[in-house]
């Protein structure tokens, strides 16, 4: 986002629900011109119902959508200079692909060049040019999800909708299509607003994320602060893996650092927000924070814990190994190979020391 | 807004209007009429009575309405039988030929069904197609009297009847899934307890609705009777017909209308209950 | 073995079915009059039906109340079951169980209950009486099968569209319509076979100025029919087959 932030589309307080289920719960969220705007969260959290609030196929029972500022909670989707890609793509299964694309802009009246014109620009720009006359059903996937795209890009919408759209595809496909996607939006310079409730797709595509829960919304920012800085335990949680060590908080040492006890560890954390002694706190490591080392390696740790080695799993380049810590509760430590040390690996039951690099860990309080 | 507002009360206003008009007053007229008085001149007269009703338990009544439903019910079965294993084996047929089987059981439907009693008339008369075959070909020395019997009858309504069992029965099967079948080989199931443990319970809603679709009319079909079954095999439909057409009394040809309607809200009403435990049943399970 | 016994049993049923149209035809040949001799081929019922203006019109009747109200059952019918499918309104409940209603009630039942309301409406017995019955007890079939084609769509098709700038009125016209074809030919189909093959409401509700097919041969069948009804009913038969035909031919050719 190198452009300065001019505010697009306005969630304001919407609250909705269906019969007696609150969807959502008083939301407010600002979309940015030119963004790729992530909303995640597990399914059931309200974010398709933000994004059908948005495309005008739900009305909110309170609150405002604005768009450039102006209301726009009560127009009817086909009033809105938004477009969707379907789930399922939701493609006219009794016309071609071009007659499919040509839709929206057969809807507007406009010439049958100008149609014909934009409509193969866009298939060019999707590489399906030599498939205009073909039939949605005699297209692969990943073929399907690209006119899905071209159908609602040719529009020029203000505001590009895609619900969980890559979720019916194989493995690599959607990893291909996620590039596709990013390159497509970077190309149109459109707003994307993308539903997802997987959290590697929401990291690798998005400009922002919006994590959300049961119809509020937990946290909004970038990848990187959605992964390093979750506010919240549901956030971290939900967003990658983790480690979550309770403990508590025996005296502040200086502005930045305070003793505490984690899982049976007395050593300092870095803790910014003030705490009174004594109270409850987890500590949060990622997998990757953790450091393992065998007990005759040198370690550069300060405090450690002597653990033992319950599981080994082999994931291709790291290492992850399940660890027990003395108090018995087990956490996960993941390791790149190392080429210098054809002996890494650990054998189960191996005693081991494990620690954290310091001021890695987030020490958050219960919520 | 309004323009989805014009075709939503294009559309509902419309049949609304329709079923109001032509359904549901109609048949409140009816049932109003089964409590009047009937007159010579002007059909009915406003004098409420229960002697309509009464009037149905008269014996000369009571025992064609028994006979009616004996009769139906015999269609029924027969009909069942029939059905049963032509619609399981279309249900099986290749999917290409489904659809031209299915509609070689609706094409005789437009050979109007009155033409067609007529054609079994002609095949079941004493010197009918049927009697001169035997007597040719020595079977039979006497012609056998097969017109105007209560034989003719449940045959003339079988034939008339079955594709209303043999549609609802296909629907059914046709939706059951193979791989239900295919699990049910795999714990152990022969041919035999497939067909009775997932097969039979599966359509069973088509059965029931199969079974109403010729019950009900078969009650009402008067031209069978008037053509295949003399005097002596009557439906329910020929009192009807009668009071309203012959002796002109419309009060109580519209209590005998209403008898039948609420003897059909019975049945429906078992077979919701009926389908409605059994979806019930496969939820549970 | 099994598969020659399953399709036996199927010929056997379909021997049933067409047995009395196939004596009909047979008969429609016979030179007697009487239908319990032959006495060779012939010709001349059907010379003598080209004569008989009053059961050609009868044909002609019966075909026009099956055509007009198969395709006006057909259009409320699929107005209908877009109208249950896209729109919840109050009464829906109420909508259905009247469909419902017609479907199950007894013919019988239908023809006196709207013989009493024409009569007191004073709408006199002929083309239109006989016309709105028909469309009622053709209505609830259109409507089934039309909706549950509908409920076999991809809900977000009609999104779609209204995603891509269509009015009600065009998503009906350009994406509902197109795509429940099938089931409204389906619909258009079962209505016409209903009309066709009814007798007895029609029996109630129709008029002398208008008569139709099946009242027709009713009033003979007393009096002995003639063979110029065989031949009418082959020529009717034929007709519609051809008709399967040809429509079964162009629909593999459109594939």
């Amino acid at each position: 986002m190198t452009k300065p932030a001019e505010i697009l589309l306005q969630l304001r307080d919407i609250q909705k629900s269906f019969g007696s289920r609150t969807v959502l719960d008083h939301v407010s969220l600002d979309i940015y011109n030119g963004e790729f705007l992530t909303l995640l969260g597990p399914s059931g959290c309200g974010k398709t119902t933000i994004l059908r609030l948005i495309a005008g196929f739900e009305y909110p029972d309170g609150g405002e959508i604005l768009l450039n500022g102006r209301p726009l909670s009560h127009a009817p989707p086909e009033q809105r200079p938004i477009n969707t890609v379907f789930q399922n793509y939701a493609l006219f299964p009794h016309m071609s692909v071009f007659d499919n694309v040509a839709f929206g802009l057969k809807m507007k009246r406009l010439g049958k060049d100008e149609i014909r014109r934009r409509v193969m620009e866009v298939l060019t720009m999707v590489r399906l040019q030599d498939y205009a006359t073909r039939r949605p059903t005699q297209l692969s996937g990943g073929q399907q999800q690209r006119v899905a795209l071209a159908r609602a890009a040719v529009n020029e919408p203000a505001l590009l909708l895609l619900d969980e759209s890559l979720s019916a595809l194989d493995f690599k496909l959607r990893k291909q299509m996620q590039m596709e996607l990013k390159a497509l939006q970077r190309r149109l310079g459109i707003t994307f607003v993308f539903v997802t409730h997987d959290q590697e797709e929401a990291l690798s595509m998005s400009d922002r994320v919006v994590v959300m829960r049961e119809g509020h919304i937990e946290q909004i920012g970038t990848p990187r602060q959605i992964y390093e800085q979750p506010r919240t335990l549901y956030v971290a949680n939900f967003v990658g893996d983790s480690n979550i060590l309770e403990g508590r908080i025996l005296r502040r040492l200086d502005e930045r650092y305070v003793e505490a006890e984690v899982e049976g560890l007395v050593c300092p954390l870095l803790v910014k927000q003030p705490l009174t002694d004594g109270s409850p706190i987890k500590v949060l490591l990622r997998p990757e924070d953790l450091r393992v080392y065998e007990l005759h390696e040198p370690h550069q740790l300060e405090f450690w814990f002597d653990g033992q080695v319950i599981e080994r799993n082999y994931k291709g380049m790291t290492l992850e190994s399940v660890i027990r810590l003395p108090n018995g509760k087990q956490i996960i430590a993941s390791e790149f190979f190392d080429e210098n040390d054809p002996d890494f690996d650990y054998t189960p039951g191996e005693k081991v020391r494990v620690g954290w690099v310091r001021n890695w860990e987030r020490v958050m309080t219960d919520d | 807004m309004t323009e989805k507002n014009r075709l939503r009360s294009l559309s509902i206003l419309l049949i609304s209007v329709w079923l109001v008009l032509f359904v549901l007053i109609p048949n409140l007229m009816i049932l109003v009429l089964s409590i009047l008085t009937r007159d010579e001149s002007q059909f009915y007269r406003w004098e409420y009575t229960w002697e309509n009703y009464q009037r149905l338990f008269d014996p000369v009544y009571l025992q064609v309405f028994l006979h009616s439903l004996w009769m139906a019910v015999v269609t029924t079965l027969l009909c069942l039988l029939l059905a049963y294993p032509f619609a399981y084996f279309v249900a099986q047929a290749p999917k290409r030929w489904r659809n031209l089987l299915l509609l070689l059981v609706i094409i005789p439907f437009w050979t109007n069904s009155l033409i067609r009693t007529y054609a079994i008339k002609v095949i079941l008369g004493t010197k009918g197609l049927l009697n001169t075959v035997l007597l040719e070909l020595g079977l039979i020395e006497t012609p056998l009297r097969l017109l105007y019997t209560e034989t003719a009858v449940i045959l003339g309504l079988t034939y008339l009847l079955l594709p209303f069992m043999i549609l609802p029965l296909f629907a059914v099967l046709e939706k059951i899934d193979p791989n239900l079948n295919e699990a049910a080989a795999d714990l152990g199931a022969n041919a035999w307890k497939r067909f009775w443990r997932i097969t039979v319970p599966l359509s069973l809603p088509g059965v029931i609705a199969g079974s109403l679709m010729v019950l009900l009319p078969a009650l009402g079909m008067f031209y069978i009777s008037d053509i295949l079954g003399g005097a002596k095999n009557l439906v329910v439909g020929n009192i009807i017909k009668s009071q309203f057409l012959d002796a002109r009394d419309w009060p109580f040809g519209s209590a005998a209308s209403v008898t039948l309607t609420v003897v059909m809200a019975l049945m429906l009403f078992a077979y919701y209950r009926v389908s409605r435990n059994q979806n019930r049943e496969l939820i549970d399970r | 073995m099994t598969r020659i016994l399953r399709q036996g049993y199927l010929a056997l049923i379909y021997l049933f079915l067409y047995i009395p149209i196939g004596v009909l035809i047979l008969f429609s040949f016979n030179e007697s009059r009487y239908t319990h001799q032959w006495t060779g081929w012939s010709l001349k019922w059907y010379e003598s039906l080209a004569n008989n203006t009053m059961l050609i019109d009868a044909a002609i009747n019966s075909l026009l109340v099956a055509v007009v109200a198969a395709t006006l059952a057909t259009m409320i019918g699929t107005l209908t079951a877009v109208g249950l499918y896209r729109y919840r309104f109050r009464g829906k409940q109420a909508l259905t169980s009247l469909l419902f209603v017609v479907m199950m009630s007894p013919d019988i039942v239908m023809a006196i209950s709207l013989l009493a309301l024409f009569l007191t409406l004073g709408i006199a017995l002929g083309f239109w009486s006989l016309l709105i019955a028909h469309i009622t007890f053709c209505l609830p079939f259109v409507v089934i099968t039309v909706y549950s084609r509908l409920r076999g769509f991809n809900p977000h098709l009609i999104d779609a569209a209204k995603d891509l700038g269509a009015s009600e009125f065009q998503a009906f016209w350009r994406v509902i319509v197109p795509l429940a074809a099938p089931a409204i030919l389906a619909g258009w189909l079962l209505s016409f076979t209903l009309s066709l093959d009814d007798v007895i409401v029609s029996f109630f509700v129709t008029g002398p100025g208008f008569e139709i097919l099946p009242l027709k041969i009713y009033s003979m069948v007393r009096l002995g029919v003639k063979p110029e009804v065989n031949a009418l009913a082959t020529v009717l038969f034929v007709i519609s087959l051809v008709l399967v035909i040809t429509s079964q031919l162009l629909l593999k050719e459109k594939r």
